[in-house]
């Protein structure tokens, strides 16, 4: 990756952790699938809407950490 | 009603006593009339930009949405959201914290030295947020016709005077204070009304239970095919690196640490609000109110029966709330970009200080009387076009900024190229006249990349100094 300006490992990897897990949620299979009631596609919408931020912000605190 | 309006025209009287408190302050220096001195600290930052991101949508709509489409797909166009607050605090925020300006054009132009940049990013910014703002001020004479009682015609005249009053004298000092208050007040309200909705049941999951039982639609997917949630969930997870009321939010930091912390806890708060909003007092709505005709009156219905006269009013203060703390971030947004990019870039050094001042004050009062003139008699389809607006923005901002931070063979004729190229293609999209059958959005970005990377390829390298600097951007 040498024509891009460095990032931290885990910052790379929460990114990619949280594209990848928003293509997976968006897959069609998950509208017609539901567990207790809500399509599974919802509950992949409320998963990422907690893990996002609690991620990020663990992320955070680790980098700013190690500084 | 009585209650209700003396509560909101205090809480309105405030936002103004707020914005002339803060005019003595800010009107005769750029760092504190746009970006507050740049000491904003961390929790209030946070609440602020909560605030300015969480619209008359975020809570009325929300709701609203969620009762006729179902809980799965409104969280899919809110989730975009919050998958951009992470964007925007690993990507752009130490960055364009550290780069000390003001606003998004200041690093485009300074990234990609052209006329065209330095003229259509904020042309762009201006005419987007003006379709945005048009569209919170029709949430907001709704909302007060609808719960106050009063006028459309007399509540927007109203409320667009006590906002442009307070974002033109005050700055962003004052709307960072009064955002504070007003995301404080969403916070409250929405998680206190859900919080009480889950503990007279015993627990979400059992609400959620009884909910979706007496309304299965509720929890399945329906109406529209993924690829419509899609986009909307793409415009605002690029939209929020580069939107401009937020990257300005980014600059009031004390520092870049503050302004990564302060987005990671927006984005806690945003995210908690969305979610007790769908699943604690939209299915206590489902359950009490089923069949309403307008389905954006369901918080105010739940409001209604469950809490008593003050709540009530509380809850009022808190829908405005929502509508106003966005809508002047955005006026203040717009006007730095007629004022400081615009009019700032050709004057130059050869206005004063006090004539700047006035400029300032002069592009808020424009910005914000064109728009009240406008949402007198807006469009019907407003609230889609500011939506529309706003991946203008995502589609010629995000792949310039991004790659202009990151990557070190963006250049001059690869940013250029993708700013053109992806405000002309999201264009065409949203007209229909280049159909493929996904959303405007990704076509936009996919080409808007593509043009970087011919741009890049083709065009003479950066010089070194500018790698530098940008380097430096990143320490």
């Amino acid at each position: 990756m040498k024509g891009f300006f460095p990032m931290r490992r885990s910052e790379v990897a929460a990114l990619l952790f949280l594209i990848a897990f928003s293509a997976f949620s968006f897959l069609p299979v998950w509208r017609r699938i539901e567990i207790g009631g809500i399509a599974v596609f919802g509950w992949l919408m409320i998963a990422l809407m907690l893990i996002s931020p609690v991620l990020t912000l663990f992320v955070f605190i680790r980098g700013q950490r190690r500084e | 009603m009585l209650v209700e309006r003396v509560l909101v025209v205090l809480y309105l009287a405030g936002c103004v006593g707020i914005g002339i408190f803060a005019s003595r302050k800010v009107l005769g220096s750029r760092d504190e009339y746009w970006v507050a001195g740049r000491r904003i600290g961390t929790t209030v930052n946070a609440m602020a930009i909560m605030a300015s991101l969480a619209s008359g949508g975020s809570i009325i709509g929300v709701m609203g949405l969620a009762y006729s489409q179902g809980i799965p797909a409104t969280l899919a166009l809110f989730a975009g959201a919050v998958l951009g607050f992470p964007l925007a605090s690993i990507l752009v925020a130490r960055q364009l914290r550290n780069f000390g300006r003001y606003t998004i054009t200041d690093f485009l132009a300074f990234r990609y030295p052209a006329s065209v940049v330095r003229y259509l990013v904020p042309s762009l910014i201006v005419v987007a947020f003006t379709i945005y703002i048009v569209a919170q001020l029709k949430a907001a004479g709704i909302t007060a016709n609808a719960l106050l009682g009063i006028p459309y015609d007399a509540a927007i005249i109203f409320a667009t005077l006590v906002f442009i009053v307070y974002v033109s004298f005050g700055g962003m000092v004052a709307i960072t204070w009064t955002d504070m208050i007003q995301g404080a007040l969403m916070l409250i309200v929405v998680l206190g009304a859900g919080l009480a909705m889950v503990w007279r049941v015993g627990s979400p999951l059992e609400l959620m239970r009884q909910a979706t039982e007496a309304a299965p639609e509720l929890g399945q997917v329906v109406h529209q095919p993924v690829a419509s949630y899609l986009g909307y969930f793409v415009i605002w997870a690029t939209a929020i690196p580069v939107i401009p009321h937020i990257v300005m939010r980014v600059s009031t930091a004390k520092d870049a640490k503050g302004a990564r912390l302060s987005l990671n806890l927006a984005m806690l708060a945003y995210s908690a609000m969305i979610l007790v909003a769908v699943l604690a007092i939209v299915p206590v709505g489902k359950l009490h109110f089923p069949g309403l005709e307008d389905a954006d009156q369901v918080f105010l219905k739940v409001m209604e029966s469950e809490f008593p006269t003050l709540i009530r009013g509380v809850a009022v203060a808190a829908v405005l709330a929502a509508v106003m703390s966005t809508t002047d971030a955005l006026l203040l947004a717009c006007s730095s970009a007629i004022a400081h990019d615009i009019l700032g870039g050709l004057l130059g050094d050869r206005a004063s200080d006090k004539t700047m001042a006035l400029i300032r004050i002069g592009a808020a009062w424009v910005v914000g009387l064109l728009a009240l003139y406008w949402a007198l008699s807006p469009p019907e389809l407003i609230s889609r076009f500011y939506t529309a607006g706003i991946g203008l923005l995502s589609a010629s901002l995000f792949v310039p900024t991004i790659a202009g931070l990151w990557w070190k063979r963006a250049n001059l004729a690869g940013g250029v190229a993708s700013l053109v190229v992806g405000a002309a293609t999201y264009i065409l999209a949203q007209f229909q006249i280049l159909d493929l059958g996904i959303a405007p959005v990704v076509i936009a970005l996919a080409a808007s990349a593509i043009a970087m990377l011919v741009g890049a390829r083709f065009g003479r390298h950066e010089f070194p100094t500018m790698l530098e600097a940008i380097r430096a951007l990143h320490d």
